[in-house]
């Protein structure tokens, strides 16, 4: 069972997290700033959201240089197969989108399943960012 | 090192460089058109590109190591060592620093030395003919006992390498994964990020870097998924705008294979898997 565990900053982010979550062999999901802060996180119980979210920033700039400097462009998906499970990360306009999955996770349902979430978290980013720009708004 | 070529007049090359450079002064190729010129024998030219570039660039090693290659050709010896030494300050372990040194001692008579260094420049680039032929001429020269003692000193070195995968055997895995239709480059580092084998198409300074690029991204995400109590990291793909990349974790070696653009990654790890599981069994035959 997931646990929800909201991040002040990332209430409206938590549905394409819940739709992403509820793919079979997903364990967790979560999207990291930059530079390794949870905006918003679905994880289980005991497992470390800011472990996760550095994790997530951290490989998610290193898989980007990689890409970038062996000549194959932008990255799009990174795929991580480990003994225990399956780390999966995908760049956002906002950070990086990750997802803990079980070693043997259809990785093909799951990297369509990101690319959906990833799509409805940049327009809901897209949204505040508005709103904040807007008059009255943070900016 | 044999400058066999004659000097000549310019190469098409010739203006096309000077152009480049004229373009873009902080170019570091540089080095490449002072290695040009000084292989058509226009040492004078190629050592003032290369001087005016160092000046630029005092921490490139390759551009030091072709210092050193101009030097060498003008007789001047002890500048060329000393380029060379720097270049392998710069950067431990290059390979081409590594095997004009090798050349160099290999001259002075001191064989032990120079089979250290041809050594160190083969581990890099297992094929490389001037280095094999090097090594063989100093390990001639080698009294036995010593040659017998460093062999028996390097058996001796614990390997995480997979059993089947014996050095002699790097050359052959990049071959197969390159063989594979969907696979457009292959590349071994050790955990270093230093590469060991080159299976692209690109240049060995470039490979280089790609090299370290993904051994850097490996041992990073290695030690994260411990952290995270995930075991053993076993493999990555990498999809990118222009393709994608399969690195592959045998023992310390890293196997970075490039995929085609237009290849769907599912299939491309089917076949990289099946052609390592190939040689490696293969390799268990050959070695039973």
């Amino acid at each position: 069972m997931i646990a929800e565990r909201e991040q002040e900053a990332g209430p409206r982010l938590d549905q394409p997290l819940q739709a992403l979550t509820a793919t079979p062999g997903v364990q967790a999901g979560l999207v990291a700033t930059d530079d390794g802060l949870p905006i918003a996180t679905r994880l289980r119980p005991r497992q470390d959201a800011d472990a996760l979210s550095g994790t997530a920033a951290a490989i998610g700039r290193l898989a980007a240089t990689a890409v970038a400097g062996l000549g194959k462009g932008e990255l799009q998906l990174g795929v991580f197969d480990a003994e225990q499970f399956r780390l999966i990360v995908r760049p956002l306009s906002v950070g990086f989108l990750l997802v803990l999955a079980e070693p043997d996770a259809n990785l093909g349902l799951i990297a369509g399943r990101m690319c959906s979430a990833a799509a409805a978290i940049e327009e809901i980013a897209a949204g505040i960012s508005a709103e904040n720009a807007a008059p009255g708004g943070v900016l | 090192m044999a400058n066999t070529e004659a000097p000549r007049k310019a190469q098409p090359g010739w203006e096309q460089y000077r152009r480049l450079l004229r373009r873009d002064p902080d170019s570091l190729r540089f080095a490449e058109f002072a290695d040009f010129a000084r292989r058509q024998g226009r040492l004078v030219e190629a050592a003032t590109v290369c001087a005016r570039g160092l000046m630029r660039h005092p921490g490139y090693a390759t551009g030091r190591v072709v210092m050193g290659e101009i030097f060498w050709d003008q007789q001047l010896e002890d500048k060329a060592e000393q380029e060379w030494l720097e270049a392998l300050r710069l950067d431990p372990g290059h390979p081409r620093a590594q095997l004009r040194l090798g050349e160099l001692y290999l001259r002075r008579g001191s064989a032990a030395r120079a089979a250290e260094a041809l050594e160190a420049s083969l581990l890099f680039q297992p094929a490389w003919p001037e280095a094999r032929a090097l090594l063989e001429r100093a390990q001639q020269q080698l009294p036995q006992s010593a040659a017998q003692a460093r062999l028996a000193e390097r058996l001796a070195k614990p390997s995480e390498l997979p059993p089947w995968l014996a050095p002699a055997r790097f050359r052959d895995l990049l071959t197969a994964v390159r063989a594979c239709p969907s696979v457009d480059s292959a590349l071994l580092a050790d955990a270093d990020g230093l590469l060991l084998a080159n299976g692209s198409d690109t240049p060995t300074d470039e490979a280089e870097e790609r090299a370290a690029a993904a051994v850097e991204l490996v041992q990073q995400t290695r030690r994260m998924v411990a952290r995270l109590g995930a075991g053993k990291l076993r493999a990555a793909l990498l999809r990118g705008s222009a393709g994608s990349l399969r690195c592959v974790i045998l023992g310390n070696l890293t196997l970075v294979a490039g995929v085609r653009p237009e290849v769907p990654p599912g299939s491309a790890n089917a076949e990289i898997e099946e052609a390592i599981t190939d040689l490696s069994q293969r390799g268990e035959r050959d070695d039973s």
